[in-house]
């Protein structure tokens, strides 16, 4: 019996890592993909403001780089939390996702309207950073 | 000077041949997760996707018979028809890729969604291979591929540290925040998109096509020497772009439009123009060749009557063949799949498929029944056999890879 106690403890504690660190790493994945996407955007507006790109290759890289923020958002929203860390971990990385997805659909508009973003890429690359740190130091 | 132009011609259809979506795409990825410490991979894809091409060549020429006829004859109904569901399915797999791919293109010079460039590019292929004469084809879009050449000039435009390059090529070392597993899946993935089977099927039957014989034997050798070459110093031209632009922005590439980038920061509007024109050349000549590979294969695994020599009245499954094809490829792009990601596992299934074609043309390039006196010689063969132990490898390491990296997440 008491084999038995000790086994379904172990194998409790195991899921219980594994749950954490399925968060971790899916919130983690997430935020790269959002960061990645953000990066994609802000280098593709520059090369429009200075001349050195195209109208519809600006367009579409903001295009993609949306697809992309919003796949890494319906993840994090797909992730299972049942601790009260993880779900720390969790909403902290969706928070600085959903500005992310907000950032780039305001600039894919403003591109598509013909006027220049007034995007602060600084701000939400930091809170996408800061969201990662936050993740990895998590306890 | 006519046999020059020729020359010239052929290796510039190389070229424009060996670069399709596959490469624009892997080549990016590894360059802007890898830098080019998997260069070395390049070399070993090009090489290899010499010696198959020269040899099915070889056998086409003095034969008189594409590869597909050739493994079934050799491989018996039932081997041979495993190889054909095989082949065929990849073949589909990467003309869906393709024609993705001119949809991504022509979005890139229109704002349009690829949605609705889907039918007309599919409709373009389907009239192209329809009308247009073998050769024509084969040029324009060789030649028009060749605006790919921009990536190269685009290197030397960045100024990039050489020596950091030459190291990173030369120790190959795996970068930090990568695995393993992730740099020896994109070594399958890269060596897929070299060694793409859709190139020998349809380099063997445009031998036939052009009705080779054992005389055209020295040309072909010179322009698969010297275009497909070319043709991986322009894959590894477009690592090195987004190893200089991408990298250190830690961009990780997963669209078509990112492959832009460092081609804009470089030479700007022009250049983006040039690259655009390449990309859509690129992509419209491998969805001809992989769209004709579609009906090849069938055909000549059936003894049907095929070939673009032929009057489509005259070749009526063959040319059937290639239109359910390219249904089937609207079809599945039809539900949204991100052509990229059909692009990423295409050419990872392609190095699982090679062995299939492969080994069937290494066999008959040594028997002297199909070859007379035209058997691969010792070098070759050894060389050949050396291929023959790597294209195993990354077949069989290709799904236990894909698997453990979640395809190289």
């Amino acid at each position: 019996m008491r084999t038995w106690a000790a086994a379904v403890v172990a194998l409790l504690l195991a899921a219980a890592l594994a749950g954490c660190s399925g968060v971790r790493q899916g919130s983690a994945s997430s935020l790269d993909q959002a960061g990645s996407a953000v990066r994609t955007a802000r280098l593709a507006v520059e090369l429009d403001a200075r001349g050195r790109s195209t109208h519809p290759v600006t367009a579409t890289a903001l295009d993609d780089a949306l697809t992309k923020a919003s796949q890494a958002q319906s993840g994090i929203a797909a992730l299972g939390a049942s601790t009260r860390v993880n779900r720390r971990i969790r909403d902290e990385a969706a928070r600085a996702i959903d500005d992310a997805v907000r950032l780039l659909a305001d600039a894919r508009d403003a591109v598509d309207a013909g006027r220049a973003p007034a995007a602060d890429w600084d701000r939400v690359e930091a809170e996408l950073a800061r969201a990662t740190v936050a993740t990895g130091e998590a306890p | 000077m006519k046999g020059l132009f020729a020359v010239a011609l052929g290796v510039l259809t190389a070229i424009g041949g060996f670069l399709d979506i596959g490469d624009l795409v892997t080549s990016s990825v590894v360059g802007s997760r890898f830098g080019l410490s998997l260069a070395w991979v390049v070399v070993v894809g090009v090489v290899g996707i010499c010696l198959f091409a020269q040899m099915s060549g070889r056998v086409a020429a003095a034969s008189g018979r594409a590869t597909f006829e050739i493994i079934r004859e050799r491989l018996g109904p039932r081997a041979g028809a495993a190889n054909l569901i095989a082949s065929f399915l990849i073949n589909l797999m990467t003309l869906t890729a393709e024609v993705g791919g001119i949809a991504l293109s022509l979005q890139l010079a229109s704002s349009v969604a690829p949605g609705a460039w889907i039918p007309v590019a599919a409709f373009g292929v389907w009239l192209v291979i329809w009308r247009v004469k073998y050769d024509l084809m084969e040029n324009v879009t060789g030649m028009l591929g060749l605006a790919l050449v921009v990536f190269a000039v685009a290197v030397f435009l960045l100024h990039p540290d050489w020596s950091s390059l030459a190291t990173q090529a030369l120790t190959s070392p795996v970068p930090a925040g990568e695995s393993a597993g992730t740099y020896w899946y994109y070594a399958v993935a890269l060596f897929g998109s070299a060694m793409t089977p859709y190139e020998v099927f349809f380099f063997s039957s445009g031998a036939v096509e052009e009705k080779w014989t054992l005389k055209d034997l020295a040309q072909s050798r010179l322009n698969v020497l010297v275009g497909f070459p070319l043709g991986g110093l322009l894959t590894l031209a477009l690592a090195a772009c987004a190893a200089l632009v991408l990298m250190p922005q830690n961009v990780e590439v997963t669209s078509l439009s990112q492959v832009l980038l460092p081609i804009a920061q470089a030479g700007g509007k022009l250049a983006v123009a040039f690259a655009i024109v390449g990309f859509v050349a690129a992509t419209f000549g491998a969805a001809l060749e992989t769209g004709l590979s579609t009906g090849y294969t069938l055909a000549q695994f059936f003894g049907w009557s095929w070939g673009k020599f032929r009057r489509p009245t005259r070749a009526a499954r063959f040319h059937l063949t290639i239109m359910i094809g390219l249904v089937i490829a609207m079809g599945v792009l039809a539900t949204g799949v991100d052509p990229v990601q059909v692009t990423e596992y295409s050419v990872v299934f392609s190095a699982i498929a090679l062995p299939l074609t492969y080994l069937p043309i290494l066999i008959v390039a040594n028997d002297p029944e199909y070859m007379g006196e035209h058997v691969n010689g010792r070098i070759t063969n050894v060389v050949g056999m050396v291929y023959l132990v790597i294209i195993l490898v990354a077949a069989i390491a290709a799904i236990p890879l894909m698997i453990a990296t979640g395809a190289g997440a």
